[in-house]
Order: structure tokens, then sequence, then C-alpha cells
């Protein structure tokens, strides 16, 4: 049953209630009348009356029912767009809200890689610059050995040097011991003479003057070989102290590449350590990033449930309306078109 | 004719017999010479020569032989030969030339000194004849020694007699 008819009823039953006293006051008066115009004519007018009252009561019902149910009607026609709206709206919101808890979500696993990558870099830095502080040792212990050596070779310069003021001292000698020589054949070949200017008797001094020269002959030529040795050891000599020279030479390049070398590996070891602090603090800001973006991610979430629930909220209220519209009538059911 | 011809062979016999005996050998330009024993007073090493001027070119000189004053020439330049830088081997040789009137000491300057040798006449050839205008007369003739030969030199006929008379004005 429906409001209208409940109302439409009530308005009758109450009309026919107030026909029933106003029969019943009629009646009395009828009874009265009866006596006064005849029994039929009472009749007719009690009928004629009767119809008349239940007429009347019927219209009043009718518009008494109208006018309420009407608005109720507009009233719930409201809250029903209302609802429609809300519904959209927080369908709306739950839909943003699960997208924006997707994106933080993937956020959240681009920063974890982004954040692993990162460790590896970060490991990788600290392996290159563990590399490069070794580096900048060993280029100094390098300098270091580079700095005796050329020392040795100055050593070895000056003792080559000694070595071939020896040679020219011995060559010296032997010059000396080779005249001496010169001047003993001499002496002999002067013997020979005057052994031959004796004749028969200078026969045995002749001899003598011939052994000596013999001597004379071979010191001669031991100075000789001595001497040609000596010459070869000046000239080994020389070639030696000339390569010491040139080893010298390309030693003082050697040692200004090397101190450019070790110049550079330190600025590359200072770089390395600015990298690892500089990768220190990506890592830390990373690391708050990912600490935001999984909040971000919960209140998303949260969010989400928040118009999950005003969804239901709105799918209630409007089962309320619809019962509500039920109960005005179904001639107003037009204004729950929109279900959701 | 025929004694002509014995005379002439033993002439040649004699000289070389004469030719034979001991003969100091020296180098002058790559060439080994030599003079006989008995013309050589001494054998000196190079010392400091005097020049003495107005006197021909291959006279160096006069060296200070223990107080004695004795000429000296260069036989190099003697000999129309290159004339060479004196070395520690340079020698002057001492040598006795009979002059026309005494016996002059004279020293010669050579390259080196060699040895004495013993030359035996069966080792000394005849000057080969170079031709009829070229005098040869210094030389005593050749000497066959292992597979060279040294030309001796008869000291006295190297200057002639021209060039002696000077020296011995000079000496």
């Amino acid at each position: 049953m429906t409001l209208n008819q409940k109302l439409l009823l009530g308005s009758g039953a109450s009309a026919s209630l107030i026909l029933f006293g106003g029969i019943t006051g009629y009646l009395a008066a009828g009874g009265y009348l009866t006596d006064v115009i005849g029994k039929d004519a009472v009749m007719s007018i009690l009928v004629l009356g009767t119809a008349l009252g239940v007429a009347l009561a019927l219209g009043i019902g009718l518009m008494v029912s109208r006018s309420i149910s009407g608005a109720i009607k507009r009233a719930v026609g409201g809250l029903a767009d209302s609802t429609t709206q809300v519904s959209a709206a927080s369908s709306q919101v739950a839909s943003a809200s699960q997208s924006l808890a997707e994106g933080a979500s993937a956020a959240a696993a681009a920063i974890e890689e982004t954040s692993s990558s990162l460790e590896e870099m970060s490991s990788t830095t600290k392996k290159a610059l563990d590399n490069s502080t070794f580096m900048t040792k060993t280029g100094d212990i390098t300098f270091a050995l580079m700095k005796s050596s050329h020392r040795s070779l100055r050593e070895t310069d000056a003792c080559m040097k000694r070595i071939g003021e020896s040679g020219a001292e011995a060559a010296k000698i032997i010059k000396t011991s080779d005249e001496i020589a010169f001047q003993i054949n001499l002496l002999a070949l002067n013997a020979a003479v005057e052994a031959a200017r004796a004749g028969e008797a200078g026969a045995g001094f002749a001899v003598v003057a011939e052994e000596v020269r013999n001597l004379a002959m071979r010191s001669a030529e031991a100075a000789r070989n001595t001497e040609s040795i000596i010459g070869e050891m000046t000239r080994e000599i020389k070639e030696g102290m000339a390569l010491v020279a040139k080893t010298l030479e390309e030693f003082y390049k050697m040692g200004d590449e090397g101190k450019k070398t070790n110049a550079l590996i330190k600025e590359i070891d200072s770089v390395m350590e600015q990298q690892a602090q500089g990768i220190e603090q990506i890592n830390r800001a990373i690391a708050e990033i990912d600490r935001i973006t999984q909040q971000s991610a919960a209140n998303a979430e949260e969010t989400a449930s928040a118009a999950e629930e005003l969804s239901a909220q709105a799918a209630q209220m409007e089962s309320l309306v619809t019962g509500i519209d039920s109960i005005i009538g179904g001639g107003v059911g037009g204004v729950l078109t929109v279900r959701l | 004719m025929t004694e002509d011809k014995i005379k002439a062979l033993d002439d040649k016999i004699r000289q070389s017999e004469g030719r034979e005996g001991k003969y100091l050998t020296f180098v002058l330009a790559g060439e080994e010479y030599g003079i006989g024993i008995l013309k050589v007073r001494e054998i000196i090493g190079m010392m400091t020569i005097t020049t003495v001027p107005q006197t021909p070119s291959y006279v160096k000189g006069v060296i200070n032989l223990r107080g004695k004053v004795i000429p000296v020439m260069d036989l190099r330049l003697k000999f129309n030969m290159q004339a060479m830088e004196y070395t520690e081997r340079t020698c002057i040789i001492v040598v006795e030339i009979t002059g026309p009137a005494r016996k002059i000491p004279m020293g010669i300057v050579v390259d080196s000194v060699s040895e004495v040798l013993n030359i035996k006449s069966s080792d000394i050839e005849e000057t080969p004849n170079f031709g009829s205008k070229l005098e040869t007369d210094y030389i005593l003739g050749m000497a066959k020694t292992g597979d060279g030969v040294k030309i001796l030199l008869d000291i006295d006929k190297v200057l002639n007699d021209e060039e002696l008379t000077a020296l011995e004005r000079s000496a």
C-alpha cells in the first residue's frame, strides 16, 4: 500500500467519519423531517446527501494526499540526485586514489631499483677509490725507487769516470815502458855496432847485444799489446759513459713524467673521494624519497579505502531513497532512474 | 880478352866479398836500407837540431853530441822524398864519411832503425841498370832477405865530392 493510497484511505476514512457524524445528525434531523415532509423525500435526501458526502470526502482526501506526497517526492528527488553525485564522486575518488596508490608503489619499486643501482655504483666507486689510493701509494714508492736508482746511476757515472782516469794513467805508464824498450833497443844496437868494431873480440858481446835487443823488442811488443787493450778499454768506457749520460737524460725525462703522473693520480684520488661523498649524499636523498613515496602510497591506500567506504555509504543511502520512493508511490519512481 | 874477363870476374868476386858482413838496417819511407856497420859510429834518438843558415835543404843543421858538433842531414830530403814529421821512432845514425881529406862524422836522420843484420855475399846482388843516365853509385847492392829486398847504401857516395868538401869546411 503506497503512501498515496494510505493518505487517500486516511482522508477517505476521516471524511466518512465526518460524514457518519453528519448522517447521524442528519438522521436525527431526518426523524424530525419525516414528520414534516414524508419518509420518501427524506430517504432520497439522505441518499443524495450521503453520496455528496462521500464524494466530498474523497475529493478532500485526494487533495491532502496530493499536496503531502508532492513535497516529499521533491525532497526525495533532490536526495536521490545528491546520492547519485556523491556516489559518482566517491567512485572517482576511489579510482583516483587507487591509481595514485599504484603510481606510488611503481615509484617505490623504481626507487628500490635506483637504490640498488646506486648501491652497486657506490661499491664500484669505493673500489675505484681504493685502487686510486693504492695507486697513489705505488706512485710514491715508484718515485722513491726512481730517486734511488738515479743516485746509483750518478755513482756509476762517477765510477766510470774514475776507471777512465785510471786507464789514462795506465796508458801513460805503458807509454813510458814502451819508450824505455825503445831506448834499450837503441842501446843494444849501439852495443852491436861496438861489437862489430871490436871485430873477432866483440863476437860474444854481439850475441849479448842481440839478446838484449830481443828482450827490448819483446818488452815493446808487450807494451803495444797492453796499449791496444787499454785503448779498447778506454773506448768502451767512453761508450759506457755516453750510455750512462743518455740514460740519465732519459731518467730526467722519466722523472718529469712520473711527477706529472703522480700529480694526476693524486687529483684522480681526490676526485674519486668527492664522487664517493656525492654518491653517499645521493644515497641519503634516495632513502628520503623512498620513505616519502612509501608514505604517500600508504596515504593513497587509506584514501582509496575511505572512498570505498563512502561509496558503500552512498549505496546504502540510495537504497533508503528507493525505500522512501516506494513508500511515496510508484508514480514518483522516476526519480531513481540512475542506479548506482 | 880472356885475361880481361878473368880480371873483371875476379874484381867482382872481391867486390862482393868486400860487401859481405854486418849491416845496420833502417827504414825510410817504408823501404828497408842498410849501411855497413863499420861506417856507423853510433845510433841516437832524435835530439835538438840547431839549424845552420845558407845550407842545402837536406842539411837539417848541427847537433851537440857529447861536446862534438856534428852536421845532420835528412836522408828523405837528400833522396828527394817527401819530408815527414819526426816521431819518437825517428833516429839519427851517426856515420863516418870518408871525405877527400879526412873522415867526417855525420848524422843522418832516418824514419826508424831496425836491426843489425849479417848479410852473406851470396845474398847480395848488383844494382840493376835503371838507365845509363841514372847514377846509382851510392848503392852498394841489393840484399835479398826473406821475400824482401834491402838497399845497401855506400854512405861515402851519397854525398858527392863537392858536398863533402863543403861539409869538411863547415865541420
